[in-house]
């Protein structure tokens, strides 16, 4: 190491001599060498994030309670998920099976046993909606082969912490993996293709790490949408309609993307033609495309692999790409301060799209460019700029950084900690919340006053709460409690000692 | 309406308010689902224990409000309960907030298209006031940014409750009961600028208590919502069923109806048709001037909406189950020949089986919950009787 | 109007015997109470007997064992309900007591006149906001809830008895769950004059004097 830099140095001064020592001739070969190391890698989203000399690298899993239920052949996967307790792994045997399965529980892991390369296979038939839907705080998906779906393969909604892994997605509906409003996941090693929007789609979340997944055939490769701190990285991306998106759809309550790192993917030959059902975003996405970011802020896209997509390697635009969608005064259209840093890239932009040919046209151009941005963005930065055919890029400057490093993963170090526990007193929320409904401190509303509970029951909470969830009719003149049995006794007993010690 | 009658109407108005003044006290304590917290009310949910991302009120079932309103006092709300149901408020003592908002009708009237004054037909549906505490945007096409400013519209529209600020400030300062309790509403500590009992009643104090009252209509306590805090019996096989249909990619309800409100408080062009005979309405286009939010509309929030039949902006369907039908009809089939919208995204042709548009509503039904449904006053500080009840019947003699 | 006895004790009548021999045994129980409650239990306010006829027997049954049990007319009690502790202990078992209550339960005399002014509009409020969560509509009693028919009580008992409970001289036992349950909401009461309004409106209860 010591060497190199010597060598580096040694090189510096000759060059510097050769300068100093030449001046009268022109054209001088000037060899610039950084006089100081770049600066680290910085990311906005990064401060709760891994570092690399911290927590193992991706350390996120499911929690485990050592509850075992095994599916086999013809039974019900929903069944064992129904009658799962949160920490339960549910093993799925190989076989068929037709259904939509829902978790709508904390940490349940959903994995299939694959025996002899045979896969427990979820099919669709053409007529369920979704393979699997999740909502719990984490969730393992992993080892399926999940096929003939008309809506997605693996939906999340608002569940964080979540690994979805090792599955087989094909021929299925409108997106393969689609974990949206989530927190804290990670999307690695899954084989999607012939999905006709996104095959991977990162949908309005957070810090999520999508890694070593091979996608192909698919409209849409991979996609961060309207999504901030997510690592795109060491994916086989190829023949799709577009490769890596990274992008803001406008309309969405949530309105920003940013802080995505695309690294070490292969784009590949993403010439596929467009198959989208019409009126879709990506159905806007022209073939041949390698990577699109679109409005999306902070991208760095370092060291990938970029070959043989026939209309543009990368492009960095606004909305004037997605003609079809409603402005949104409230979704800020550029793709502020992009990094490009270290790509190789070969044979892009042979045989553009129609859309494209025309804007090449208004450049006096017919081969598409390795990179274009159709803004102009004068925030943006390259590294050796002077090996890419590039457009729009006069503004760039060099980048101050040479790789993102650093940030080996944009998941947390900590799990998101578990809902509805911090800070938050239950028993408060529960009486204001649901109680008083039907009870008032001192006056008569559907119930008898909290005033008359509180004498009654005195000391007893646990009396309040065993009546609460299990009401018996008491008084001819009011109307019969309904049982709050949906209340756990933990979340009853909290309310009716809160209840007690009510002053007003 | 002219001068005369309105000076008939003050003048028993007056004679009226007098008998009453000083028999009505304005409550103490919160409406359900609110903490008195150094004399104000707080919104309290369970909903409350949990996050969402970006804090943007969106997501699955165990996710936080979105950001929401509260903070008046018992005696505001209280207040504005009593102007909500009080015809006093319009120029000829005919409609009340209630007219249009009536509280057995989820606080919407049942109409395709709302009665004005004298029972012309307005050119929109009332939407329900339920969770109005968590909206960001008012009236169909979300054109005004708060309450206080959506309530301007109906009150001097001249075809809804036709008033004029001075004439409605002059009635409200000329009501004795009503004296006493804006002096009640807004002491002398809340409003520097009023100086006790014998204050005049100042326009900005109307809107306050009126939004305050509306803001107090919370609704979050419907099974789906037991459902979604973990008591999963709280929904039958059909409406878990509906559920999932509702959150599957397939029919995408709750891509744009996101829990927990059932609302992410966008505009959408969604492209629904108008009742026979009517034009295209522009929807978001009138107040933004952008063509490409033509035929937009705000998203409504779903809960309590089996209670706010008939559906859409202008009432074209009579049935929840025609509602959900029409997303099964296919992208942009009932836009008019000639207009080219930009239909939005997750209109589709989703091919939902007959039997997955009754589960659909089966589930929208465990949406309803009117546990906090306040007090109809049985008297008002005008001395006139509540009108709210069924102005589809009442307005029979105008015209229809 | 007498309530009907529950079907439990109904019970436990017919199979302690027949029940003229229970009247029987029932008056005798009740003739030294009579000196002080009169023959029919129509009270007398000059000794502050309280009327006792239009109480159900399972609450008579239930303050003669509290009488009995020292959890009413303790030390601190009155000087009336210390005399009333001594008289039911002289009930030598529940039984007594049972009997003396079924015979009390089925007498009957019109209610005596209104003493305490209040206003009984006011009283009617509150009752309903509060006390008639337990007390019922009518104040008619509940026995689901063990609370007592106030409806038919003498006025001035009433007024004697909640003042008690609000300063403690009932309801303070440890062991009187039912007399702490309503020293808790005596205390509600915010003065002497709602305690006066709440009574007021209880007499207007009373079914009409014959």
């Amino acid at each position: 190491m010591r060497k190199l830099i010597l060598s580096f140095a040694a090189i510096a001064l000759l060059a510097a001599g050769y300068y100093l020592g030449s001046n009268r001739q022109a054209e001088p070969t000037v060899i610039r060498v950084p006089a100081q190391p770049k600066a680290e890698f910085a990311s906005s989203g990064g401060a709760e994030v891994t570092t690399a000399t911290s927590a193992p690298l991706r350390s996120l899993t499911t929690p485990t309670s050592g509850e075992v239920i095994l599916v086999r052949d013809g039974e019900s996967i929903q069944d064992a998920v129904a009658a799962a307790s949160p920490g339960a792994v549910i093993k799925v045997m190989p076989g068929t099976y037709k259904e939509t399965v829902y978790i709508d529980k904390d940490n349940i892991t959903l994995s299939g046993v694959i025996e002899q390369g045979k896969y427990p296979v979820l099919e669709g038939e053409g007529v369920r909606n979704d393979a699997i839907l999740y909502s719990g705080n984490g969730t393992t998906i992993e080892n399926f082969y999940i096929t003939h779906y008309k809506g997605n393969g693996v939906m999340g909604q608002a569940g964080n912490n979540f690994v979805i892994r090792n599955n087989v997605v094909v021929d299925t509906g409108v997106y393969g993996i689609f974990p949206q409003l989530g927190k804290n996941g990670i999307v690695s090693h899954n084989i999607l293709s012939g999905i006709e929007d996104a095959a991977i789609y990162i949908g309005m979340s957070d810090n999520v790490d999508v890694v070593f997944n091979q996608v192909f055939e698919s409209v849409a490769g991979i996609e961060i949408e309207n999504s901030r701190t997510a690592l795109v990285e060491a994916n086989y991306v190829y023949n799709n309609t577009g490769g890596i998106l990274a992008f803001v759809t406008p309309g969405l309550p949530i309105k920003t993307c940013g802080d995505v790192i695309i690294r070490n993917n292969f784009v590949i030959d993403n010439n596929h033609e467009n198959f989208a059902i019409p009126g879709s975003i990506v159905a806007n996405i022209p073939p041949g495309t390698g990577m699109l970011i679109m409005a999306c802020d902070d991208v760095v896209i370092e060291r990938n692999i970029i070959t043989g997509n026939d209309s543009v390697g990368i492009i960095f635009t606004d909305f004037s790409l997605a003609t079809n969608i409603p402005n949104d005064p409230e979704s800020e259209p550029n793709p502020n301060r992009p990094k490009l840093l270290d790509n190789i890239m070969r044979d892009n932009g042979n045989s553009p799209a129609p859309v494209v040919r025309a804007f090449l046209a208004a450049q006096l151009e017919t081969r598409g460019p390795d990179i274009v941005d159709t803004v102009g963005m004068d925030d943006g930065c390259i590294n050796h700029r002077e090996r890419y055919r590039t457009f729009g890029l006069d503004k760039y400057t060099e980048c101050d950084i040479d790789t993102t490093a650093n940030v080996p993963s944009y998941t947390l170090a900590e799990p998101v900690p578990p809902r509805g526990l911090e800070n938050v007193d239950i028993g408060k929320l529960t009486y204001y919340g649901v109680c008083a409904g039907c009870h008032a401190y001192g006056t008569r509303m559907i119930g008898p006053p909290t005033q008359v509970i509180q004498a009654l029951y005195m000391d007893d909470p646990a009396g309040i709460a065993a009546y609460a969830a299990k009401p018996v009719k008491k008084r001819d003149d009011y109307p019969e409690m309904p049982p709050q049995g949906h209340l756990d006794e933990e979340t009853l007993l909290a309310a009716a000692e809160f209840l007690l010690k009510l002053k007003n | 309406m002219s001068a005369f009658l309105r000076g008939l109407l003050c003048a028993a108005l007056l004679l009226c308010a007098r008998s009453w003044a000083g028999e009505f006290t304005l409550a103490a304590h919160c409406p359900p689902g609110f903490e008195l917290v150094d004399g104000h009310c707080e919104l309290r949910s369970l909903y409350q224990q949990y996050a969402s991302l970006q804090s943007a009120g969106v997501g699955g079932l165990k996710t936080g409000l979105p950001a929401w309103r509260d903070g008046f006092t018992p005696q505001q709300i209280d207040l504005g309960r009593y102007l909500f149901f009080d015809p006093v408020l319009s120029a000829d003592g005919s409609l009340s907030c209630a007219s249009c908002h009536q509280p057995e009708r989820g606080f919407a009237d049942g109409l395709p298209r709302s009665r004005g004054m004298h029972g012309e037909l307005l050119a929109r549906s009332a939407p329900s006031l339920w969770n109005v505490a968590f909206l960001q945007r008012f009236f169909w096409d979300a054109r005004a940014a708060s309450l206080e400013e959506q309530m301007l519209g109906p009150l001097y529209d001249e075809r809804e409750m036709a008033n004029t600020p001075q004439a409605l400030l002059d009635t409200l300062n000329g009501i004795d009961a009503y004296r006493s309790l804006f002096a009640q509403a807004f002491p002398a500590e809340i409003s520097p600028d009023s100086g006790g009992e014998d204050a005049p009643i100042h326009l900005q104090q109307v809107y306050t208590a009126l939004a305050a009252f509306e803001t107090s209509l919370i609704s979050l306590n419907s099974r789906y919502d037991q459902y979604a805090h973990g008591y999963h019996d709280a929904l039958s096989a059909a409406e878990i069923e509906g559920m999932n249909v509702f959150r599957s990619f397939v029919a995408r309800c709750a891509e744009c109806h996101t829990p927990p409100l059932f609302s992410n408080q966008q505009i959408a062009v969604i492209g629904t048709p108008e009742p026979a005979g009517l034009p295209l309405d522009p929807g978001a286009q009138t107040p933004t001037g952008d063509a490409s939010q033509r035929g937009g509309f705000k998203v409504p929030s779903l809960r309590n909406v089996a209670l706010t039949a008939p559906y859409m902006h202008s009432g074209r369907f009579a049935s929840l189950r025609e509602a959900v039908a029409f997303y099964n009809g296919g992208r942009g089939h009932a836009v008019p020949p000639g207009e080219q919208l930009n239909i939005h995204w997750h209109i589709w042709n989703p091919q939902l089986g007959e039997h997955e548009l009754d589960r659909l509503v089966d589930f929208l039904g465990a949406l309803n919950d009117e546990g906090f449904m306040p007090q109809v006053p049985t008297r008002l500080p005008s001395g006139l009787p509540p009108v709210h009840n069924d102005p589809a019947v009442d307005s029979g003699s105008t015209g229809e | 109007m007498k309530q009907l006895l529950p079907p439990i004790w109904l019970g436990t009548l017919l199979l302690a015997g027949v029940a003229q021999a229970q009247d029987a045994a029932g008056e005798q129980r009740y003739a030294p109470c009579a000196s002080c409650h009169g023959d029919a239990a129509q009270g007398d306010q000059a000794q502050g007997a309280p009327r006792l006829n239009h109480l159900s027997a399972v609450y008579i049954t239930a303050q003669l064992e509290k009488f009995s049990a020292g959890q009413r007319g303790g030390a601190d009690a009155s000087p009336q309900a210390q005399a009333m502790a001594a008289m039911a202990r002289t009930l030598p078992d529940e039984q007594a007591m049972l009997e003396v209550a079924v015979y009390i339960s089925a007498l009957d005399s019109p209610a005596s006149p209104a003493t305490v002014a209040g206003d009984p509009a006011l009283g009617a409020d509150y009752y309903r906001q509060l006390c008639g969560a337990c007390h019922a509509a009518g104040a008619v009693g509940n026995k689901a809830l063990h609370s007592p028919r106030l409806a038919g009580s003498d006025d001035w008992y009433l007024q004697a008895q909640l003042e008690a409970f609000r300063s403690g001289q009932r309801g303070a036992h440890p062991d009187d769950r039912t007399g702490r349950q309503m020293r808790a909401m005596a205390a509600t009461l915010p003065d002497d004059q709602a305690v006066r309004n709440v009574v007021a409106y209880l007499r207007e209860l009373a079914e009409p004097a014959e």
